[in-house]
């Protein structure tokens, strides 16, 4: 290991973050924050180092010799089904691909898309009973994002849920070591919703001209821009993928609004702080909680050279909770200092969320909507969470509005 | 004095969003103004202008953003002659890397070689830093407004 310098690879280095162990797939912050405290920098016996702390994370992720394929191509990982889109391609057919949608989730672009979303929420709130209950996270996580973005593609309106199905069995591939079901249930996954893609872009090619984004895609594939296949993966992705980590966020945010109702009243008082109590939310919901890359070329971090080929893995989940950047990282604390930025819950680097300002947006709206009407939120039984090593996402939560 | 050309090149949409921060202020202010897209502006309109203020991101390995680049292409090859035009120019980046707000110097640079006159510093928004690039884009106006008689 002498090329590497001062780092552990040990077989006690793969006991700090046990990824299989359910009980740190529940809960891995213990875990998170020894390797904060006392291992910023390590490496796993199979080669791959590991960065958590923020300011490594807010400063390496970025760096571009990263990519986010390994040297020996995706093989038959489930997610080579994303090969030909924004997730897995890098430089210029990275921005070639992106640019074809990009225009369209804006800052600007998304408020159109976040009016629709507020419908949605509206129109569900409006169907509660004398009992205030609703199952908030289908019908104000899910389906509002879903929405929002049919508006955009110009598709017909569609029941979220299985998509969100579908995705979590996605992202259970992308943890440590799959099982061969978890693999088998990932390619059903992708599956269903590159089916789903297909059969959008039939329908939009025999009945084309509005001018949404769909048809500009089409179009732009039409004309070249696009290959088939880098369309039906983009469509599948902002598709299949539109209320994935929405729905996750906002029902992660109604419960933190159950546990912290002074949280909920200052939304509804104060829109001066709606922007942080969201940005609050966002740290607190994380939906992915690590990322992956490999380097290109050898990269220096801590006085540790790692080697091109290697794959770093950088705990996003502990980045989050770094005392030195958030203090009582536990804590619901909206007043944190501006330099303690939530942007890492996105992504960092090339691969940031292309969705981000539209999941912003519409998040916004739905709480915007839900604290006009109501002055507090509690749970009503368990909430049903979906975590692996990688990803943390909701499949139910009810709520009692009152 | 025309009014004040607010023209934004953008990858993601911030520039966007900080050109009508910037013209809502100028508004409150009173001074006429007209935001563009920079790719929807024709270069050789520059020549009758009075000010303008250039926002962009930089994007990539300190490269022009999607709607910069075509906008610059177009001033290195039609050297409009900007004798007459006096500027402005704000920049969206990323401190942490090293070609932090790169295309707001390239642009400037470009503008400046063509004739036209820079007015106050370059303002510079770091996405790194923490604060909203309204409030710093706001912050770097009013400076500007202090320092230099727009009407």
């Amino acid at each position: 290991m002498e090329q590497h310098g001062a780092v552990d690879a040990t077989a006690t280095s793969d006991e700090l973050l046990p990824w299989r162990d359910p009980e740190f797939i529940r809960a891995p912050w213990p875990w998170f924050d020894r390797v904060l405290r006392d291992h910023p920098l390590f490496e796993l016996s199979d080669g791959t180092f590991v960065v958590s702390r923020y300011h490594d994370v807010m400063t390496y992720a970025k760096d571009r010799s990263l990519v986010s394929v390994p040297p020996e191509g995706m093989g038959d990982d489930p997610w080579a089904a994303n090969e030909n889109s924004v997730l897995l391609t890098e430089g210029e057919r990275h921005s070639r691909i992106r640019r074809t949608f990009s225009g369209w989730l804006t800052p600007k672009a998304v408020r159109t898309w976040a009016e629709t979303a507020a419908r949605t929420a509206k129109e569900a709130l409006d169907r509660i009973e004398d009992d205030g209950l609703i199952d908030a996270h289908r019908n104000l996580g899910v389906q509002p994002a879903q929405d929002a973005m049919a508006h955009a593609l110009g598709v017909e309106r569609e029941d979220g849920f299985p998509y969100i199905r579908a995705t979590n069995q996605t992202m259970v591939a992308m943890g440590w070591q799959p099982t061969d079901d978890e693999v088998v249930r990932a390619r059903e996954g992708f599956g269903f919703m590159m089916f789903q893609a297909e059969r959008l872009i039939a329908e939009k090619r025999h009945n084309p001209g509005d001018g949404m984004l769909l048809d500009t895609m089409i179009r732009a594939a039409d004309e070249g821009q696009l290959t088939e296949r880098e369309l039906k993966e983009s469509i599948q992705i902002l598709w299949g993928s539109a209320a994935h980590n929405p729905g996750h966020h906002v029902s992660s945010a109604l419960v933190d609004f159950a546990n912290n109702p002074h949280a909920f009243t200052a939304y509804k008082k104060d829109p001066s702080v709606r922007e942080a109590i969201l940005n609050e939310t966002i740290r607190r919901a994380l939906p992915e909680v690590l990322l992956d890359r490999f380097t290109t070329a050898p990269l220096e971090i801590h006085g540790v050279t790692i080697p091109p080929g290697a794959k770093i893995r950088f705990i996003l989940g502990a980045a989050l909770r770094d005392p030195d950047v958030f203090r009582n990282p536990d804590e619901f604390d909206w007043e944190r200092p501006k330099e303690a930025s939530m942007a890492l819950a996105f992504g960092v680097g090339t691969h940031n969320c292309a969705g981000q300002a539209i999941a912003r947006a519409t998040a916004t709206a739905v709480l915007d909507v839900i604290t006009e009407r109501f002055e507090r939120v509690e749970v009503v039984g368990e909430p049903d969470w979906v975590f692996s090593d990688r990803h943390r996402n909701c499949e139910g939560l009810t709520v009692r509005l009152s | 004095m025309g009014p004040i050309q607010i023209l934004f090149g953008t990858e993601s949409g911030n520039a966007e969003m900080v050109a009508d921060d910037i013209a809502d202020a100028l508004e409150g202010r009173g001074l006429e103004h007209e935001v563009s897209a920079m790719e929807n502006f024709e270069v050789d309109l520059l020549t009758s202008a009075d000010f303008a203020i250039f926002i962009t991101s930089t994007y990539g390995d300190g490269e022009l953003p999607m709607t910069t680049a075509p906008f610059h292409d177009a001033l290195v090859t039609a050297k409009p002659d900007l004798r007459s035009l006096r500027f402005a120019a704000f920049g969206l980046g990323d401190r942490t890397y090293d070609t932090y707000n790169n295309a707001v110097t390239v642009l400037a640079s470009t503008l400046t070689e063509l004739g036209a006159t820079q007015v106050g510093e370059t303002g510079r928004h770091d996405a790194s830093g923490g604060e909203s690039y309204s409030d710093t884009a706001l912050g770097w106006l009013k400076q500007l407004l202090d320092d230099v008689a727009l009407d």
